[in-house]
């Protein structure tokens, strides 16, 4: 055979080797295309980690609001129960006492009934109800006596008549237990005037010209205060007598305000924001589905935990005086410290031979500069490498509280979502005199999220009303493993010292 | 040829980074800049052209995916082509099953030529000679002969034993010396 032909490898290296063709352009498209598609499942998949913690935040704040407007509407429903029984208690003193002094009255009703009952006190006008109650008798009598009352007189008559009659009778508590919600409403919208706070100007029109029901103020005296401007009279609350003088009926504007500041309460919302230096170990556990040669020891051998940490905001919601309900957002930091070691080259999962890293996290694949193509077997240093990983979390927890003094002390029990934001190693690698620095962002079998548990006991001082610095050591467990289909599952577990400031929002 | 004409490798820097960005301009000029050299390598990979195409459309887009991963270091032009031979093994692997076994009468090679062959037998002759090696054979000659593989190596990649990887390059050798030995005789009964 001749030359040529035996050496045809030759033949054709020499031909075909620096060879130039042109394709379609078909091919650039199809190029075009695929790029296209990879952008959008990307994009994709780069929201998809904040998509589920937006989820959780949703859901989380819809069941809150939920349970608070619940507990808002039947704390509501409790107070109007209680203001209930109250009057009820008030009313039947006030009818009792009423009653003597209508009998009181009438021994004095040979007194003429003038305007000086309606005195003056301090800027306002008052009436005593021992005077109203006689001049409804005068006026009853004059009102028999005399044909020629103009309609203002007979419409004032009819008013303090219905009055008088009420208060003897104690009928307007029934009356006014028996009404409806919305009639009810209409008897606090009536209205006294007073044309004039001049004691002498007696003219008393009711705006409305509608029955009203009678401010009684208290059992021992039936003085009921009337502004010089507009008054609204209202039904007695238990509310409007805990501050300042019971005697004195209050507008309604300072009667609502005085009811909501006796039941106001400071926001059930608090916001934590805190810092934890974390402790960190981890529990490995065989994967049986893995056929490496090595195992959870060997790899607990080679690492060693560095210092990690934790930080981020939480909100409380407390719901009773003890529990409070609590999450957030936690940002956690876990470095490992890995001993430099010999690692080998072999197929990856698509037949190209590159060096294997084998970490606690997972397993990866890289080819250094100094060493683009090597055998299966071959062998390289690599040294001192740090292996870090970081997580977002999106913690759920109960926590009970009591206060003692300035102090609160808490203890705390949930779960949370950990969603994996980086696994990186950095490692130098070292070949006969070569070395080349690597940073390995896909560590394979790494999960994108797991779960851990959470407990703590720690303690609160209470700065202020408002502001508390606090002071949480806190356990976290994994409740799931971190990766899957590695070396070996990883459950990583820490201790950490949450100290923070939480504010009352 | 462009390529080695300008200054190429601080360009090529700047393209590359320009490529990892996702600029689609700077990678079209990526594919136009490498396109030739890969398409031929696929081409002889192939069956045919359009098969080469195939290849050499998977291979950029893999080029595209994973350029993050260039350290620029080596040669640029070294990490396409083993990106492309990758391809093309994948593409083979995936195709294995459907590959016919041929019987090709191999056991009769013609001596007493001693010609300049390339002056006779032009690149394509020869080109199209290596695509019509069944596949298996193929694939052997061409990571043995242009990507210097070792047959332990092929055999590796090609997940085949390493005496199948010897055999298979024995055949191949055996079947294009035939192949050129009848292109000489027509070559020289024309002339």
């Amino acid at each position: 055979m001749d030359r040529n032909l035996q050496d045809i490898e030759d033949l054709f290296r020499s031909s075909l080797d620096d060879n130039e063709e042109l394709p379609s352009k078909d091919v650039w498209t199809g190029v075009e295309q695929t790029l296209d598609k990879d952008n959008i499942s990307f994009i994709k998949k780069k929201y998809s980690n904040l998509k589920r913690v937006a989820v959780v935040l949703v859901l989380l704040l819809s069941g809150l609001s939920i349970y608070d407007f619940y507990s808002s509407f039947i704390n509501k429903k409790v107070i109007r129960e209680s203001i209930g029984i109250n009057e009820e208690n008030r009313n039947s003193q006030v009818a009792k006492s009423n009653s003597e002094k209508i009998i009181n009255s009438k021994k004095r009703s040979s007194e003429p009934v003038t305007n000086d009952r309606i005195r003056i006190i301090n800027g306002s006008a008052k009436l005593s109800g021992e005077d109203l109650a006689r001049t409804k008798d005068e006026t009853v009598e004059k009102n028999k006596n005399s044909s020629s009352l103009d309609n203002q007189t007979k419409g004032k008559l009819n008013i303090l008549e219905q009055d008088a009659s009420l208060l003897q009778t104690n009928e307007w508590k029934k009356i006014f237990r028996n009404k409806s919600k919305n009639e009810r409403k209409a008897y606090r919208g009536d209205r006294f005037e007073w044309k004039n706070s001049v004691p002498d100007d007696d003219r008393i029109t009711n705006t409305r010209n509608e029955p009203y029901i009678a401010e009684v103020q208290s059992p021992q005296s039936m003085i009921g205060e009337i502004n010089s401007s507009l008054v609204e009279t209202k039904k007695l609350r238990p509310a409007m007598i805990l501050k300042g003088d019971p005697n004195i009926i209050r507008p309604s504007g300072a009667h609502k305000k005085l009811q909501k500041n006796s039941i106001a309460r400071l926001s059930k919302f608090t916001t934590t924001v805190f810092f934890s230096p974390d402790f960190a170990w981890y529990r490995l556990q065989d994967d049986v589905s893995d056929n490496q040669s090595i195992d959870a020891d060997d790899i607990e051998k080679n690492e060693k935990h560095e210092f990690s940490s934790s930080a981020g905001a939480l909100i409380d919601y407390t719901f009773s005086k003890h529990w409070s309900i609590q999450s957030g957002i936690m940002f956690s930091n876990t470095a490992i410290t890995l001993e430099p070691k010999i690692i080998y080259a072999q197929a990856d999962n698509s037949g190209f031979v590159k060096y294997r890293f084998n970490s606690s996290s997972g397993y990866s694949y890289i080819l250094p500069s100094f060493s683009t193509s090597p055998s299966i077997g071959d062998s390289l240093y690599a040294l001192t490498s740090i292996h870090t990983l970081q997580y977002i979390g999106v913690p759920i927890a109960i926590n009970y509280r009591f206060i003692k003094g300035r102090f609160t002390f808490k203890s705390t029990v949930g779960f949370s979502s950990n969603f994996l934001t980086k696994g990186k190693i950095e490692t130098r690698l070292e070949k006969g005199g070569f070395n080349d620095s690597e940073i390995i962002t896909n560590i394979q079998g790494l999960k994108s999220m797991y779960f851990s548990g959470l407990i703590g006991v720690g303690s609160e001082y209470n700065l202020s009303k408002n502001i508390a610095l606090t002071f949480t050591p806190t356990a976290r467990f994994a409740l799931s493993s971190i990766n899957r289909g590695a070396l070996v599952k990883s459950y990583p577990n820490s201790f950490g010292l949450i100290t923070g400031l939480r504010i009352r929002l | 040829m462009l390529i080695n004409n300008i200054d190429f490798l601080e360009q090529s820097n700047q393209l590359i980074q320009a490529c990892i960005n996702g600029d689609r301009h700077a990678q079209n000029r990526l594919y136009e800049l490498f396109c030739p050299k890969m398409f031929a390598l696929c081409l002889r990979y192939a069956q045919n052209r359009e098969e080469a195409e195939e290849i050499l459309q998977e291979g950029f887009v893999q080029v595209f995916r994973s350029l993050h991963n260039f350290r620029f270091n080596g040669s640029f032009e070294g990490w396409i082509r083993k990106i492309m031979v990758y391809c093309s093994v994948q593409h083979y692997r995936s195709r294995s099953k459907m590959h016919v076994i041929i019987n090709m009468d191999i056991s009769h090679v013609e001596e007493g030529v001693d010609e300049d062959i390339t002056a006779k037998i032009g690149k394509k002759e020869l080109l199209k000679m290596i695509q019509s090696l069944p596949p298996a054979y193929r694939m052997v000659f061409n990571l043995y002969v242009f990507e210097g593989m070792k047959h332990r190596e092929i055999a590796e990649h090609l997940g085949i034993a390493e005496g199948t990887s010897k055999s298979n390059f024995s055949d191949a050798k055996t079947i294009l010396q035939k192949a050129v030995r009848n292109s000489l005789k027509i070559a020289n009964r024309n002339s």
